[in-house]
Formats: C-alpha cells, structure tokens, sequence
C-alpha cells in the first residue's frame, strides 16, 4: 500500500501528538478494484464543464464550501468530514487557504500537492489535495506553477475521488491558485 | 429457640483467628451488649453475624422466623459520609433497599415506614436537612432511624456514642433502650461502661470470655479487670 | 449581536456540527451523572486511568485495521474498570498502584504501537484528538454518532433504573451490604458504566481531559446542593450547559473542544464555590 508521509515536521508543541506522520487522508473505504490512478497529471478528465477565463484559467463563480473564512476548528472538522463522507462533497466547489505541503510516497520521484490543515491545538493535520489546472507534475521543492514549499495560497477546485493502490482518496481537480 | 446461636464459631480475617470456640445464644427481646479492649474481635464478631465476612469454623443459626435481612444495622461513620451530600430522608428511606430487590423505585409502604420512623426518632424537622450538617447525635438518630427501616426485629450497633458528648450519649441510650422495650432485640458494641446500664445481657471478649446476664458479669473477674484499666471512663 | 447568532446559525447548518451537539451534550449528561459517586468512593483519578486503558485498545485497534475502534477500546476498557474496582476494594494502595500501572503501560504501548505500525489511514488525526480532543466530536462518523447516541441513552436509562441502589452502596457499602442489598452486582455496575462513559467521553474531551469532565460537575454542584438528588440534576444540568457552550465557544472562536469545555466548567465550578461561601456565611450570620 501506498504510504504517504507527510515530509515536513509541523513544530508539535506536546511531543505525546501522534500526528507527526499525520494527514493521511485515505477514506475509510472497502478495497475496491484498482481503476486508473491518477494524481500525477494536472490535467482533469471533466474538462467539458469548466468555463475558463482570458487566461485559460477555470472560473468558479460559486464556492460552496469556503474554508477561508472558519476558523481552525471548523475547517478541521469540514475537511474530518470530507474524508469521512467523501460521496456527499462530490463536485462541490471547496476554497481552502494554507501552507503548501506536498506528499510524497514510498516513491522519491512522487509528489501529491496539497495544503495542510491543522486544528485548533495545532497537533492534528490534514492534507487536501488539489490538481492545478494545466500545471504538470509538482516536486517536493514546490514552485514551476506551484507554490513554494510551506508558502501561504488559497487554492479553488473541484472536489473529487479517487482509488489509487485500493484506496479511495479525496482531492481538488482544476484547481485555481488564487493569488492575491 | 433463641433468635440467633452461634455455635462454635470461630472468627478472624484469612485464617487468622481472633476468637475461637465461641457459643452463645440471644433471645428474642434481648439487649445484649459486647465489650472488649480493641482488637478483642467485637467488630470482626459483627461483621460475621452480618454476613459480611465469613466465620473461619462453625456456624451462625438463624430462627425460622428471622431472614439474614431482618438485621438492622449502625455501622461506625465511614470517612465519605463526612462529606457526602445527602438529606435525611434519602439516608433513612435507603434502609428499606434491602428487601426491594430489583425494583427499581420506593414503594408507598416503604415511604410510610420512612415517614413513621423519623417521626419515632423526632427527626421530622431536619427531614430536608443535609447529612453533612447535622450534629454528631442528630446523625447517629438518622442512621438508627435508616437501620429501623430495614428491620424492626434485631438491630446491631457499632459503637453508636463514639464522639458524642455525655448528655447526647444518654439520649441516645435511651433511645435505644425505648427500641428494646418495644421488641426489638438490640446487640451493641461498646466500650463504654454506660452501654451496660439498659443491658440484660453481656458478652466480654478479651483474655478471658464471659457471657451471661449482666447481674452476673457485674460480679465477675472480666468486669473488675475491666474496670481497673478504665474502660473508656 | 444579531450577527452573532447568525454565524451561529449558519454552523448549524453543517450536519457534523447538530451530530456534535446532540452527541456532545449526551456524552455530557451521561458523564456527570457518576461523577458524584466516583468522586465520593475516592475515585477519581480512575477516570483517568482507563481511558489511558482505552487509549491503548485504540491504538490496537487501528493497528490490526478496525474501522470502528470501540469495538475493541469498549470491552478493553470494561475490563480494565472491573479489575480496577475490585482490586481497590481489597486493598487501597494496591489498587493505586494498579490505576497507575496499566494506565501508563496502555499509554506507552499505544503511543509505541502506533509509531511501529503506522497504518495508512486517518489513525493518527484520530489518535491525537483522542488525547487532546480537539475536535474529535465534529468528526465523528455516522455509525460513531449512532453508536454514542444509543449507549448515552442506555447509560441514562439503567442509572435512573439503579439510582437508589446506586446511592446506598455509595452512601455506605456495608450497611447495603448487610442488609441484603446486592453491592456487589451493584459495585460491577458501576463500573461497567464508568467504562462505557469514559470510551464515550474520549470523543467529546479526550482521554486527558476526561476526569475533569466527569469530576467537575459533581464538585461544582456539591458547593451549593445538599442532598443527593439535587447534586445529581445539578450536575447534569451544569454538565450539559458546560458542554453546550463550550462546542459553541470552540466552533465560534476556533479553539479545540476538549479544553474549551474544560474551561466552562471550571468557570462554573468557581462560580459555585462562591456561592456556596456566601451561602454559608448568610446562614451563620
């Protein structure tokens, strides 16, 4: 199985936090048949239904779910949620604000883009992970149309499923780096 | 037959024995009072009759008419009563729990007889009081008075006036011996020479065991060793 | 104001918020109703203890791959709160010990397990709001919520069943005892709901916290009333509210449930002492 580790260390104020290989965000699902994986392409396969502005960037004119404006808890627990019940969040439109911090898996030349959400006591992270739009594969280092590594962005896509190595994961597809 | 009879009955806790051998009877309407110097085995000899600890030999007959229930009892203060927060009538209606078996709330019955023995021990005004509050005498009538509700055939007292001042303690002597008179078989441990005031009977552990009738226990070497080391005087 | 309590309304909306409060607010209820006896049997600090215990099951549980953690962490802990009980029936300082020994152990070898075997799914987000809850209430999973909302109400039920047994074996064990009461079964009772309570509260304060939820109601209400009955509504009551307005605090200002609800009753346990001061001094003047 596939093992995503979180590669940077969040400063743990009490060393007794478990959360230090934290942010896994496998669903809690039955295996299932491997289909395709994906993950690695920035391109999405629903394309058809995005509308794109001057720039060829996908527009998203309603958000409905925006973790930029809670607080600490709550986007803990909305994000808790989505890995819990991946099927009710299907194509929402979610915009989430963080620090950038790529996964990587038992493979070095892997690399999953996600922003780290953490909770209220700052032991706790999650991962959400987003596929830009049109930007090819991100590294670890970050940058190359991704943010830098552990640098603030606020990221609009598509949420999404989807079974890599018999495990359901959650992700944004077209996604939008918002950057001012 | 006499209401209780112990029959060669040893006592003690894992196997250690305190008191062995012993056999004795008590009637009904009997007021027996147990003395002893401390760890002569009074409280381990209650504890036994109240099935609390099992005696090492022998046994304990009940009369046919007595269920090991029917045994009302006034235990020493534990350290959580202290300060626990109860009212008089939850301590007192508790002594009916015994027979109640599973059910799970307190029959009409069971509150009357709560009400009536409140009433007998002249605790109706502090009904609503809390445990806690009470003077040392006005606690020991709430537990007699608990004790009342789970029998009104035997009733045991450990040391029941221990910390209470002289005046409270004849009150509540008298308290006790008014149960007596009405039927009720009382046994008490003491230390206090007073306790053989209303007595009829007396049992002395210690060195030398003595049980018989008081006017008896009054001419004996037991009483006299008794006396000179003071008793609890 | 009224944009205070529309923020309120708008967290309402999301379905995992009303799971924690109805969740929350029973765990509460439930909790606050042993407390008086644990704290007057000198227990506790055995709130603490098993849940370290049901810490250690959990972590087993993720482990070996369980979903659903308190299938194992609850008969663990039930265990655990049997023996615990019994064995400081014989003898006081053995049975410290005991809470000492396995709570720590189960601590240590949960923490290590979990540091071995690390498992692919959101175990460690789960393990750490375990011991601090965090927000572990706002995520719990359907079958969690349904699961604390049936034993929670269980709990209820079978207190109130066993209520005067329950205080007369808390009142004075010997008397009960030697009356025919059945301590015993009673003492096994108690324990087993402290068990399921504590497996419970683990999701609403976390395992560090859950003496504190158990503990604090209980003294709280102890200031002020005076009998046993009106201790035990009290406590409820005042559990109930700390938890209420503790989730609302933590989902309002973002701080971490656990805490925030801890602190309400610490609030509301001093609040008590005074009035139980000024009370006292009315009745002496």
């Amino acid at each position: 199985m596939k093992r995503k580790a979180l590669l940077s260390i969040v400063p743990f104020i009490i060393a007794l936090a478990s959360c230090a290989n934290g942010g896994h965000y496998n669903a809690r699902s039955n295996p299932m048949d491997s289909l395709f994986a994906s993950g690695s392409t920035g391109k999405s396969v629903f394309q058809s239904s995005i509308s794109l502005n001057s720039d060829g960037l996908p527009v998203y004119e309603h958000i409905d779910i925006d973790l930029t404006t809670m607080n600490a808890t709550m986007v803990f627990s909305q994000v808790s949620d989505m890995i819990n019940k991946p099927s009710t969040y299907t194509s929402k439109i979610v915009k989430v604000k963080g620090p950038f911090r790529p996964y990587e898996s038992t493979d070095p030349n892997s690399c999953y883009p996600a922003i780290l959400v953490q909770d209220a006591t700052a032991c706790c992270g999650n991962g959400l992970e987003f596929l830009l739009y049109g930007v090819p594969r991100c590294t670890m280092q970050g940058g190359n149309g991704y943010p830098l590594f552990n640098e603030e962005a606020t990221i609009v896509g598509r949420f999404e499923t989807y079974l890599e190595d018999y495990s359901l994961y959650i992700h944004l597809v077209d996604a939008v780096w918002l950057k001012d | 037959m006499p209401l209780l009879s112990f029959e060669n009955i040893s006592i003690g806790y894992d196997n250690h024995s305190i008191v062995e051998n012993l056999t004795f009877n008590i009637e009904k309407g009997d007021y027996l009072t147990i003395l002893g110097e401390n760890g002569a085995g009074k409280s381990t000899l209650l504890k036994t009759m109240l099935g609390l600890i099992k005696p090492l030999s022998g046994k304990i007959v009940f009369d046919a008419n007595v269920r090991k229930t029917d045994i009302g009892y006034l235990p020493q203060q534990t350290v959580v009563q202290r300060d626990f927060p109860a009212s008089v009538w939850e301590i007192v209606i508790s002594g009916c729990l015994g027979k109640s078996g599973f059910r799970p709330f307190y029959t009409k019955e069971e509150k009357a007889l709560a009400e009536a023995n409140i009433k007998k021990l002249g605790l109706e005004e502090l009904k609503n009081r809390c445990y806690r509050e009470l003077s040392g005498g006005q606690q020991q009538r709430v537990l007699l008075a608990r004790a009342l509700c789970s029998s009104d055939k035997i009733l045991v007292l450990d040391e029941p006036v221990t910390g209470l001042d002289p005046k409270v303690t004849i009150q509540l002597y008298d308290i006790i011996d008014s149960l007596n008179k009405e039927g009720i078989t009382i046994i008490m441990i003491s230390h206090d020479l007073h306790a053989l005031k209303h007595a009829n009977k007396v049992l002395h552990l210690g060195h030398e065991i003595f049980f018989g009738k008081k006017e008896d226990y009054l001419k004996s070497q037991s009483y006299q060793v008794f006396m000179d080391k003071g008793g609890e005087q | 104001m009224a944009e205070f309590f529309q923020m309120i309304a708008s967290y309402f909306e999301f379905r995992f918020v009303q799971y924690a409060f109805i969740v929350g607010i029973l765990i509460a209820l439930c909790s606050s109703l042993l407390g008086v006896t644990l704290v007057l049997k000198r227990f506790s600090f055995i709130g603490d203890g098993l849940s370290h215990m049901a810490f250690g099951a959990m972590a087993v549980a993720a482990v070996v791959g369980l979903t659903d953690n308190m299938i194992i962490s609850m008969p663990v802990t039930i265990g655990a709160a049997i023996l615990l009980l019994r064995s400081s029936q014989n003898s006081r300082i053995k049975g410290d010990a005991a809470v000492a020994m396995l709570s720590v152990g189960a601590l240590a070898m949960g923490y290590l397990l979990m540091n071995l075997f690390p498992t692919s799914s959101n175990v460690s987000a789960d393990v750490c709001t375990t011991l601090f809850g965090s927000v572990s209430i706002l995520t719990l999973s359907t079958i969690e919520v349904w699961l604390c909302i049936g034993l929670s109400i269980a709990t209820v039920i079978i207190f109130v069943l066993f209520y005067n047994k329950i205080f007369a074996v808390t009142f004075d064990e010997n008397f009960a005892r030697a009356t025919g009461v059945k301590a015993t079964l009673y003492n096994l009772l108690i324990a087993i709901i402290t068990a399921v309570i504590i497996v419970l509260a683990m999701n609403l304060v976390g395992s560090l916290l859950i003496s504190a939820l158990i503990i604090f109601p209980a003294l709280s209400a102890m200031r002020v009333f005076k009998s046993f009955k009106s201790v035990t509504i009290s406590s409820a009551i005042i559990s109930v509210f700390a938890a209420a307005s503790g989730l609302l605090l933590s989902i309002v200002r973002g701080t971490p449930v656990g805490p925030t609800i801890v602190a309400v009753d610490i609030v509301v346990f001093f609040a008590f002492l005074l009035v139980g001061f000024i009370i006292s001094r009315a009745r002496k003047a």
